[in-house]
């Protein structure tokens, strides 16, 4: 590899090694004040190299390859490169992470407790996540809740926040050092990343108690349902990605995680609504 | 009632059982598979773990142990369980 990049994600260490500095460029100012891995030793490495060896120049074209990888996974244009990092970075954590149970979730906390959202792609709960983590919470990540069988904590893993479409118009007001480059015409449409604010980066290290779990609907009118304890069990199942690798300990750390922590299904309209009823089913669970 | 005899799985094979409203989720060390079970699934484990049973004399415990009506089509009911159970290897037909 001609360049590399390093950063610490709470407590996982990556090494990105690329054929073209561009996409490392990007990542260096989006991870601008994040850690380096601890003892200079990364846990995974993403390698961004050209599909073919010619399409280093000729229509530069970025295959995601690493300590894990999809035989099937299309390569990326090179104006492209940072998205084809950061699915690299979920990649190995999807495939390769074995100490935390991991669900695929946003978190946010608050007096270290923390509030899971989590659910089916598309349904909101990243941007929901993010603006809560604007707005009085801390941020502890938009896509991976890391959950420690032997403590029942949760771990923050607080990477960029990948806003699709419409979502970056949400966030106008952040600071503008912290966007990444505009990433029109990707497999899911417009992408631009955004920087968690300091506190999320400064505390990233800080694991919170889980206290609520939220199943959150965008687009439909207001609405909470209560959800049973067996059906949020076979949910969480389908959203983590290493349950069954686990084995006996991620079985104990889920159902401890489900017999402690309330759980709901809530619809939201827009963000606003979002954010006050997430605001309110805090304020009931923590009576 | 003829047939089969089974054995309850060995106490080691399962970790701690956990209950979530109305489901007995166990987890089976040797496959590393989580079983969802319902009613009667957990009662007959339950009743196993008293001994190597036919259908029948499992059917004569879980009448006395929780009041099952042995009447109309509770046995093949029954029998379809224990089938099942041990397919999934949760408990063995001798």
């Amino acid at each position: 590899m001609r360049h590399s990049f390093t950063v610490r994600i709470g407590p996982v260490g990556f090494r990105v090694g690329s054929a073209w500095p561009q996409p490392l460029g990007a990542l260096a100012s989006l991870y601008a004040d994040y850690p380096q891995p601890h003892d200079g030793i990364p846990d995974f490495t993403v390698r961004l190299e050209p599909d073919r060896p010619w399409r280093r120049w000729l229509r530069p074209s970025v295959a995601i390859q690493g300590d894990y990888i999809l035989p099937e996974a299309a390569p990326l244009a090179l104006r492209h490169g940072l998205l084809a990092a950061e699915m690299g970075m979920n990649l190995q954590m999807a495939l390769g992470q074995r100490r935390f149970l991991l669900l695929h979730a946003a978190t946010v906390e608050r007096e270290g407790r923390a509030l899971i959202l989590t659910g089916e792609s598309g349904a909101g709960k990243s941007t929901l996540a993010a603006l809560l983590g604007e707005q009085g919470w801390r941020l502890m990540g938009d896509e991976f809740a890391l959950l420690d069988p032997a403590t029942g904590l949760v771990h923050a893993f607080p990477r960029a926040i990948s806003l699709k479409n419409a979502a970056v118009d949400l966030f106008a007001r952040a600071d503008a050092a912290r966007w990444g480059p505009v990433l029109d015409d990707t497999p899911k449409g417009t992408i631009r990343h955004l920087r968690p604010r300091a506190d999320a980066i400064a505390r990233m290290d800080e694991a919170a108690r889980p206290a609520l779990i939220l199943f959150p609907r965008f687009g439909f009118d207001e609405a909470v349902r209560p959800i049973g304890d067996a059906e949020v069990f076979v949910r969480l199942t389908q959203a983590s990605t290493n349950y069954v690798a686990l084995g006996e300990p991620g079985f104990a750390a889920l159902t401890r995680l489900i017999t402690q922590t309330p759980a709901r299904a809530i619809d939201y309209p827009d963000g606003a609504a979002g954010i006050a009823l997430a605001e309110r089913l805090w304020e009931e669970a923590a009576r | 009632m003829a047939g089969p005899i089974y054995r309850a799985p060995d106490p080691v094979d399962i970790a701690p059982p956990v209950d979530l409203d109305g489901f007995t989720l166990l987890y089976h060390r040797p496959s590393g598979q989580t079983h969802m079970l319902a009613e009667p699934a957990p009662e007959i484990l339950a009743a196993l773990t008293q001994g190597d049973a036919d259908p029948a004399e499992i059917m004569l415990r879980l009448a006395r142990d929780h009041g099952l009506d042995s009447e109309g089509d509770a046995g093949e009911v029954i029998a379809a369980r224990l089938v099942e159970l041990a397919e999934l290897g949760l408990i063995r037909a001798l």
